[in-house]
């Protein structure tokens, strides 16, 4: 290896050679994926419970005990 | 020396191909990732509405739907999958109008068989009791994935009449020494 090699780098060569630039975007990757989950869990996930959507749409005789 | 020492000048320049085949698997990363939020708004996917349960409450009141939808024959005998007493039973599900639908999914059965009427409107719940198990609509190949705990529910309207198969297509585990998730197969009729 000779120095005029070692010049002929590019800019993405040389960013995928910089240990930060793969820390950022390993850490971005995933980053977006939890992003998505997390988003699911918000919009999509909610916390009623099945019960008390059974008593407000008329359908108390499903639910157990009555 | 059997292996010969990597040429240390490997950050040679992208040649043509490899640059094109580059620029295109990026472009194609982009695409499906736009694709992901906007398949939302084309109704590429469903829609899920959840509720908070336990598989304890969600199958009893799964019991209670079937025990009070199951279809009847002639003779007024309780109508099961396989014409057995103790099989699935099968349910004439209401519509959305009347009231919603409950199906159960358990290592290994999809419970009840549910008998659909075409072109009406119906809410299907359904929540497992035990592990993960996926539900996919066969032939239509509609997929989705059932988890304990959260009661999902889908807006179906059926356009077609015939039977059709739902698979479980997330490998459910086996309990003790059975193993079973290759049976699980539930069914829809839809009728006119």
């Amino acid at each position: 290896m000779d120095q005029n090699e070692t010049q002929k780098r590019t800019l993405g060569q040389r960013a995928f050679d910089n240990i930060w630039f793969l820390l950022i975007i390993g850490m971005a990757f995933p980053g977006i994926f939890y992003l998505g989950w997390g988003m699911l869990e918000i919009f999509v996930f909610n916390n009623t419970q099945l019960k008390d959507y059974l008593a407000q749409s008329n359908q108390q005789y499903l639910l157990p005990g009555k | 020396m059997p292996l010969e020492t990597p040429k240390k000048n490997w950050w040679e320049p992208f040649n043509r191909e490899e640059r094109i085949w580059l620029y295109i698997s990026i472009a194609w990363g982009i695409v499906m990732f736009i694709m992901m939020p906007l398949g939302h708004f084309w109704n590429q996917n469903i829609s899920s509405e959840t509720y908070k349960t336990n598989p304890e409450e969600y199958g009893q009141v799964a019991e209670k739907f079937i025990a009070k939808y199951q279809r009847k024959d002639a003779q007024g005998q309780l109508v099961t999958h396989n014409g057995k007493p103790g099989g699935i039973p099968v349910v004439d599900a209401p519509t959305k109008e009347v009231g919603d639908t409950f199906l159960v999914a358990q290592a290994w059965q999809f419970r009840p068989a549910l008998v659909l009427k075409k072109n009406k409107t119906y809410r299907i719940h359904m929540s497992s009791l035990d592990y993960q198990h996926g539900f996919s609509l066969q032939p239509q190949n509609l997929n989705l994935q059932i988890l304990p705990d959260y009661s999902f529910v889908i807006t179906l309207s059926p356009n077609e009449t015939g039977k059709f198969s739902l698979v479980c297509n997330e490998y459910c585990m086996f309990a003790g020494e059975k193993f079973g998730h290759d049976t699980m197969v539930g069914q829809v009729i839809v009728e006119d």
